[in-house]
């Protein structure tokens, strides 16, 4: 039987999609039992999520400039 | 799966690109362009700095284009060179922040011996119903990811917001895929316990 840090080490497991059938089994199993983990499972989750929705740092309004630059110095390099 | 630059197979990119073909370059920082500039201008805080990171990446990639052999992505041997000019700038800045020595004590401690929590977390600002706000925690994100070490933001910024594959983030950072996912968990794991004090919910 895994202890709740045993579980918790391994949560990128299930977040990443590598667990086997049996793990994500026994990992549903002891998060309906343990409100803790559930908890921290949550929480973890919820912040991984949200680095997938910040926004983009707007590009340079003059971004095509920029890349023509960078094209110059290339040429010339 | 590395996407296309310009309609143009990797192989055919890679052949254009030694052979100092202007379009190929054109192309390439066309598709590139916009995130190696976000990546730097997120680890650097300043956009004139990111831009200047950026140029001098492509500079020294261009020069060096005809040792390139293929064993990584052009895509990938773009972001090291960013990722490594935009290390030493914060580097020789003395900005480059490294993790705390008791990064995994800490989480430890939350622990009995028997691997039960001593110290559960708390409930979240939001969370007692179905869902954690995802709004308040968006924002509690934005507000701490740029005070983290930046080994850590460097691997959150990579996979998580850029969308690098494992075997990408390996070859730019030069590490195993075991040592990365070390490093993703403590990241995450260090970037939840960063906003905790943002989000937990206080006693009434």
């Amino acid at each position: 039987m895994k202890s709740c840090k045993d579980v918790m080490d391994e949560l990128d497991r299930y977040i990443d999609g590598d667990a086997g059938r049996m793990e994500k089994l026994s990992f549903a199993l002891h998060m309906a039992m343990c409100g803790p983990c559930a908890s921290y499972f949550k929480q973890y989750r919820a912040v991984r999520d949200s680095l997938q929705n910040l926004d983009d740092p707007a590009l340079p309004d003059d971004f095509n400039d920029v890349m023509g630059r960078m094209l110059d110095a290339v040429k010339s390099g | 799966m590395v996407a296309a630059v310009g309609g143009r197979s990797e192989r055919d990119l890679v052949t254009a690109l030694q052979a100092g073909d202007q379009r190929a370059w054109r192309d390439t920082l066309e598709t590139y362009g916009p995130m190696l500039i976000g990546y730097a201008t997120r680890l650097l805080k300043r956009r004139d700095a990111a831009e200047e990171a950026v140029q001098e990446a492509i500079v020294s990639v261009h020069s060096g284009m005809h040792r390139f052999e293929g064993r990584c992505s052009v895509k990938s041997w773009l972001f090291r060179a960013v990722h490594n000019k935009a290390i030493d700038e914060l580097r020789r800045n003395k900005r480059y922040v490294t993790p705390s020595d008791n990064e995994d004590g800490r989480w430890e401690d939350r622990f009995d011996t028997t691997g039960a929590w001593t110290d559960p977390p708390r409930p979240w600002v939001g969370s007692m119903g179905a869902q954690i706000d995802a709004r308040r925690v968006l924002e509690a994100v934005q507000q701490t990811l740029p005070s983290l070490p930046h080994n850590h933001q460097q691997v959150l910024l990579m996979k998580e917001v850029h969308g690098l594959s494992s075997d990408e983030i390996c070859d730019i950072l030069g590490i195993s895929s075991a040592n990365l996912r070390v490093s993703l968990h403590r990241a995450r794991r260090a970037l939840r316990q960063a906003v905790e004090p943002l989000l937990e919910e206080r006693a009434p």
